[in-house]
């Protein structure tokens, strides 16, 4: 029989210890990972994180950046164990995460301002999470390639236009608004995309891999206008960039709401229901509302600075005409609208 | 006689350098990051999966994806693009370290000195980074176009980013150290005396470079070639950056059927026709190599 020495004991204890460290680390840390924008669109959620971390000593908030179809896919590759708890989301970016399986609903019990949400945005959230924000998609402009921006849509196919447009890939959920607005735009619907590829090929874009990509060729004056978010353009001409911002119509204005929402199997359920509710108050909404993001707001009665008037519906006309794109019909075929695109324009 | 305990004795075995032992690390390394996933990717390229909340539920053998893949016009296009952008890249490659490691072998100590630094210097340094260098050096309003401009050479700026040559020109900047190091190891092991009985021969520095140093230098253009192919061939970073978003190579294809179309089984498959693809490539560089090495392995034996 072998007996066990103190030295067998000391050993076994040392690497129990190391083993479990990160574990007991973390549970005692309770460190929150979500998505957000990786940008200085995280400044109203970095400060609900700081409002979460004062009333819950040792809770801390790390945001990563990136889009949400790259979260998605970690996620399925992971089998599931989602290495994030929560995230800021699109609609297209939830139904297609919803597809995936990996969300979990939010339960608006637990979110107290949820009460106080305009009623035309929770639909955008598929019953998953809470809308926080919404973003503006309009048209980008070099002021000095581009003195007179389009009013509509349809504009961007005027001759005027011709070898200065880009345009998103469309797995971004830029991009696929791209694609379903530019047959929108010539009364198809939505969701008949393969004419919205084939509009766009007449146009011979300069295609950014990502918003981001397709925003630095603005700066660098590679293009001269592009469909972008809102904040993007705000942030960008808040840094002293010569750019404008062109609201457009036909359809629209055109928006697309941002929501929390919660990943399966996430061990900060209570914490993350919180910071939805947090992001809901009325000192929050107002901090998003600010400049250079000018986010848009959800709750009922926040009042928005009148520089966002430049970026986001502000006018009763415009309000009552702001549109989103038809999201169930579009973001299940984004794979294929990516495949479609690829033939089209890299084939 | 006490018997040590079965850790310390790995440890000693280890430590000895006897047997397979040493190597074990390494083998279970390369089981764990190289064969497991080409299983996994064999096993998803081969089947019909469905997947349900992050966990595969069913998985049927299947060829489906593979012949479609292979008869999809948009593979033909996609792989041939890349077969090109990499074929030309290792020329490119062959073509300017050649000269720098031929410098380095005759050049003196400084020399020496200064082209290993500015050969190694650049991969210390981020491949991102290095990209980006290019972006700002071709952009609209990079120095390329800003000096062109400025001599009234063109009135408007050259589109030369998010182009075919924008990646080349990348991809041989980022790649060319991977062939001038295998050049440069090489051709320090020559045999000076070669050269200087090609010279007391009376023959040229041109014909002592062609008849005496090419030859003897093909190992290290083989090993820098099979480098800078297999690099340039899957490489994801380069393109993505530099060639715009309508620019797609093999790498980019997989990532993206991964990514973003969640087509796992679609993305294994591109993955397998990718790397036998490279792996052919390979195959021809290494008989090419074999057959130029021919003679001085005869004159060496």
């Amino acid at each position: 029989m072998t007996t066990l020495s103190r030295r067998h004991f000391l050993g076994a204890a040392a690497g129990s210890v190391a083993l479990s460290a990160p574990t007991v680390l973390r549970a005692q840390a309770r460190e929150l990972v979500m998505i957000g924008y990786g940008s200085a669109q995280d400044d109203p959620l970095k400060r609900a994180g700081d409002i979460l971390a004062k009333k819950y000593p040792g809770v801390s908030l790390r945001i990563i950046g990136g889009l949400s179809a790259e979260a998605i896919a970690q996620i399925k590759a992971s089998r599931g164990a989602s290495p994030y708890d929560f995230a800021v989301m699109g609609s297209p970016a939830i139904i297609n995460a919803v597809d995936e399986g990996v969300l979990e609903p939010l339960d608006l019990a637990k979110v107290p301002n949820a009460k106080n949400i305009d009623p035309r945005f929770p639909p955008y959230a598929y019953g998953m999470g809470v809308p926080i924000s919404y973003a503006g998609i309009g048209i980008a402009y070099n002021k000095q390639m581009v003195p007179n921006p389009p009013k509509t849509w349809a504009d961007l196919w005027k001759p005027e236009y011709a070898g200065k447009i880009g345009l998103s890939r469309p797995q971004s959920n830029l991009g696929l608004a791209c694609v379903a607005i530019a047959a929108a735009a010539f009364g198809r619907p939505d969701s008949d995309t393969d004419f919205g590829l084939a509009k766009w090929k007449e146009l011979k874009p300069l295609v950014g891999r990502n918003p981001n990509l397709l925003q630095q060729m603005l700066e660098r004056g590679e293009i001269g206008l592009c469909p972008l978010w809102h904040d993007n353009t705000g942030i960008a001409i808040a840094s002293g960039l010569p750019l404008g911002y062109a609201k457009v119509t036909g359809p629209g204005p055109l928006i697309l709401p941002t929501m929390i929402v919660k990943f399966a199997r996430t061990a900060h359920n209570d914490l993350i229901h919180e910071f939805a509710d947090i992001l809901l108050t009325n000192e929050s909404q107002t901090f998003a509302a600010q400049p250079p993001y000018y986010f848009g707001t959800t709750v009922k009665g926040i009042v928005a600075p009148a520089g966002a008037a430049a970026f986001l519906p502000s006018t009763p006309e415009e309000i009552a005409s702001m549109v989103s794109v038809d999201w169930p019909k579009v973001a299940p075929n984004r794979g294929k609208i990516v495949e479609a695109f690829d033939r089209m324009f890299a084939g | 006689m006490t018997r040590r305990p079965l850790l310390l004795r790995l440890v000693d075995e280890l430590l000895s350098g006897r047997g397979i032992w040493p190597a074990v690390p390494a083998i279970v390394v390369l089981v764990v990051v190289a064969v497991i996933p080409f299983g996994v990717l064999l096993s998803l390229g081969f089947s019909d999966i469905v997947v349900s909340r992050g966990v595969i539920v069913s998985q049927e053998l299947s060829l489906r994806h593979l012949t479609t893949a292979l008869a999809d016009p948009l593979y033909h296009t996609t792989f041939r693009r890349s077969l090109t952008l990499a074929l030309t890249t290792t020329f490119f490659c062959s073509l300017l370290g050649f000269p720098v490691a031929y410098l380095f072998l005759i050049g003196g100590p400084w020399v020496r000195r200064i082209i290993l630094v500015l050969t190694i210097a650049p991969i210390l340094t981020s491949g991102i980074v290095r990209t980006y260098a290019w972006i700002v050096i071709l952009g609209g309003r990079g120095v390329v176009n800003a000096t062109l401009m400025e001599f009234g050479l063109i009135s408007q700026p050259l589109r030369i980013i998010n182009t075919h040559w924008a990646v080349l020109i990348g991809m041989v900047q980022i790649h060319l150290p991977i062939m001038i190091l295998p050049l440069i190891a090489v051709m320090s092991r020559h045999d000076s005396r070669l050269e200087e009985a090609s010279a007391n021969l009376g023959a040229s520095r041109l014909a002592t470079l062609r008849t005496i140093i090419l030859p003897l230098s093909v190992p290290g253009l083989g090993t820098g070639a099979a480098l800078v192919f297999t690099l340039s061939y899957t490489t994801f970073v380069v393109p993505q950056l530099l060639g715009g978003g309508n620019y797609l190579n093999a790498a980019t294809m997989v990532y993206e059927q991964v990514v973003y179309s969640l087509e796992w089984s679609k993305g294994a498959v591109t993955a397998m026709i990718l790397m036998a693809t490279c792996l052919a490539v390979l195959l021809v560089f290494a008989w090419l190599t074999h057959i130029g090495t021919r003679w001085t392995r005869v004159a060496q034996r």
